[in-house]
């Protein structure tokens, strides 16, 4: 039996310090080391996390049986262009985007950044191939996505280099959003020549600055930066 | 894992989850599950065999219990489940998130270790209470098998007599009869603040205090001994926020209290409500015994049939309300999910939960050195505390989501100054 000097409280045979102030417990009236049995189980249990291949495999099959009856209806009932074609595109889109990255435990993230933006482009393509715009329009999307994608690229190489607390990320990504969305309303206007556009791009970026301004407080107030751990369980 | 069972039981049992087990499948996350432990320790070493035997002879009177959760359209419905439970050596963190296909879809677990038997009870099936009366049948059993004669009373149910149809009832909606009108009004509150341990992990600390002189203390002072707790813990919790030099907010202790006493029901299932006791440190330093008279009289006032009843009835007015009724399951739970960010705990600085004495025949006390009840980790709560008595033996219990044990030590250490005997069991390292 032996008690805790600093608390005064009893502690189990098995104890080697306090469990309320970590006072190690030293007896030296036993010089062996006594093995009781501890009263808590030692073993960490940690739950399986979600099966996310099987969801993959799940959405996967869901989309392929989707394209197979659209592809049919278009040929033998609904006939008229091929509108199953946007269909396909956009099915594939979307499983580069969110279905592919489940199949790995930890796939590159620069894999999934070319993937993405090669997926993009590809279906922004296919619609241009379909529709047949005017030039200027597929310059107009093409710079967004170079701007979008490279903003992308360098926030991801920021990460990469040190583990950032989550307030730094959202200034960088604010950040990011407002010069993106003022260079991609510049380039619009050039290519397109509406201003309205150029106007759009100004006032994200403002909204995005501003929004800025307000976590790099947050980044430095220690106080505000608890408080929002707290309230959203971050 | 589980085997099959074959034993003709009826088929095509289910039940509608009671009115307090609908909000928690929808604050079911894949990092915390509103999940609680009843521990037995005996005076001798358990035998798995023995209890698993145990375990199986005592499923089919908690038919509540041997269910498995399934989606609606609705809502979610407990269904007859077709395996077996096992029983598995103990882990050093309970209560972890449960998920609803794992353990044979069970949604208990029975552990063993050493001269331990305890279970993880998923608070959609029963309450503290439940749990206890499971363990404690489950317990008397082992015993029985061991060749030790116990008579079936207090919590532990005959094995010969079926499930009747007041213990498998909804006792909310059976006593949900007021017209009065229930205003919510909670703030956020204190928190503790500290290092949060991993998910999934937990900081377990025990202290066994002698139930007699506890109680002359609480005597004394003319409260009950949940009282006296749970003015030891806003004690506790003010003097860490004064201390912390922040701007004061309300301290505030949530005590669930179990309706069976109030309105005599005899239900397995949840029946339990949560009253709030609050003292706000901006109106001044508050000494013990005005804590102990703020808990009393906020309690009383509040733990009567006429505002318990307005209470149920609230809670039942969400779920009979016919807009609610008619949203589909995947948006409740929505619904719920982001009501949980933003009330519960939110509006809680702790939570102490007393099973009282826990009621035993004679004959199964002699084996039995202690109970331990352990409430669900909280999320933002520091330390949450659950209390239970047998053999003099008062055991509080605190699950802890934080690395510091600040809060246990100042608490405890409380007793320790009240002249009181106070013995720590603890997990960690």
């Amino acid at each position: 039996m032996s008690y805790c000097v600093n608390c005064g409280v009893e502690l189990d045979a098995s104890a080697k310090k306090c469990a309320l102030c970590s006072t190690p417990v030293i007896n030296p009236n036993v010089h062996t080391a006594v093995t009781e049995e501890k009263p808590f189980s030692e073993e960490l249990q940690m739950p399986e996390g979600i099966k996310k291949r099987f969801i993959a495999f799940l959405l996967t099959s869901a989309m392929l049986v989707a394209s197979i009856v659209m592809f049919f209806l278009n040929v033998f009932f609904i006939r008229g262009n091929f509108w199953s074609v946007y269909v396909l595109c956009a099915v594939i889109l979307v499983w580069v985007l969110f279905v592919f990255p489940l199949f790995g435990k930890k796939i590159n993230p620069f894999l999934l950044w070319a993937f993405d933006t090669l997926a993009v482009s590809g279906f922004f393509g296919m619609l241009f191939g379909m529709l047949k715009p005017n030039l200027s329009v597929l310059k107009c999307v093409l710079a967004v996505i170079v701007l979008v994608s490279l903003s992308v690229l360098i926030l991801m190489i920021w990460l990469k280099q040190k583990k950032r607390h989550w307030t730094s990320i959202t200034v960088i990504l604010l950040l990011e959003s407002a010069i993106t969305s003022v260079l991609s309303g510049i380039a619009v206007t050039f290519f397109v020549d509406n201003y309205n556009f150029f106007v759009v791009g100004i006032v994200i970026g403002i909204c995005a600055f501003v929004m800025m301004l307000f976590f790099i407080y947050c980044n430095r107030s220690k106080h505000i930066r608890a408080w929002l751990n707290k309230a959203f369980y971050i | 894992m589980c085997m099959k069972k074959n034993n003709g039981e009826k088929k095509g049992f289910w039940l509608k989850l009671d009115n307090a087990a609908k909000i928690f499948p929808g604050q079911n996350s894949k990092t915390w599950s509103n999940s609680f432990r009843v521990c037995y320790e005996l005076k001798e070493k358990i035998d798995p065999a023995v209890l698993s035997r145990a375990l199986e002879d005592i499923m089919p009177r908690f038919s509540c219990y041997d269910v498995r959760i399934r989606h609606g359209f609705f809502w979610f419905y407990l269904e007859k489940n077709e395996n077996t439970p096992v029983i598995m050596p103990d882990i050093k963190n309970p209560c972890h998130r449960i998920k609803f296909k794992e353990n044979g879809r069970f949604l208990f677990k029975v552990y063993y270790h050493g001269n331990r038997v305890a279970v993880d009870v998923y608070h959609v099936l029963t309450d503290g209470h439940g749990g206890a009366v499971f363990l404690s049948t489950l317990v008397a059993r082992y015993l029985q098998l061991k060749g030790i004669s116990i008579p079936c009373e207090g919590f532990v149910l005959s094995l010969q007599d079926k499930n009747s149809e007041e213990e498998l009832e909804d006792a909310f909606v059976k006593n949900a009869t007021s017209k009065a009108k229930y205003k919510r009004a909670d703030k956020f509150v204190y928190h503790a603040k500290g290092t949060r341990m991993p998910y999934h992990t937990v900081n377990i600390t025990s202290g066994i205090i002698p139930f007699d002189k506890l109680h002359e203390l609480s005597k004394a002072k003319n409260v009950t001994v949940t009282e006296f707790l749970a003015a030891v813990m806003l004690d506790v919790l003010c003097k860490k926020q004064r201390a912390e030099k922040r701007k004061q907010k309300e301290v505030s202790i949530q005590i669930p209290i179990d309706l069976r006493r109030v309105y005599g029901s005899q239900t397995l299932r949840n029946f339990t409500i949560c009253l709030r006791v609050k003292v706000d440190p901006n109106k001044g330093e508050y000494t013990f015994d005005e804590l102990l008279k703020q808990v009393k009289y906020q309690l009383r006032l509040q733990k009567n049939e006429k505002e318990l009843n307005m209470m149920i009835t609230a809670n039942m007015g969400i779920e009979r309300n016919i807009l609610v009724r008619a949203l589909p399951l995947f948006v409740k739970n929505l619904g719920v999910g982001i009501s949980f960010a933003f009330t519960a705990e939110q509006t809680t600085s702790s939570l102490i939960t007393n099973l009282g004495y826990i009621d035993i025949p004679e004959e199964m006390r002699e084996h039995i050195e202690k109970v331990v009840f352990m409430p669900a980790p909280g999320k933002v709560n520091a330390a949450r505390c659950g209390v239970s008595t047998v053999n003099n033996n008062l055991c509080i219990t605190f699950a802890n989501v934080y690395e510091e044990s600040d809060v246990e030590r100042e608490f405890f250490t409380s007793f320790v100054k009240m002249g009181l005997h106070v013995k720590i069991e603890s997990n960690r390292e």
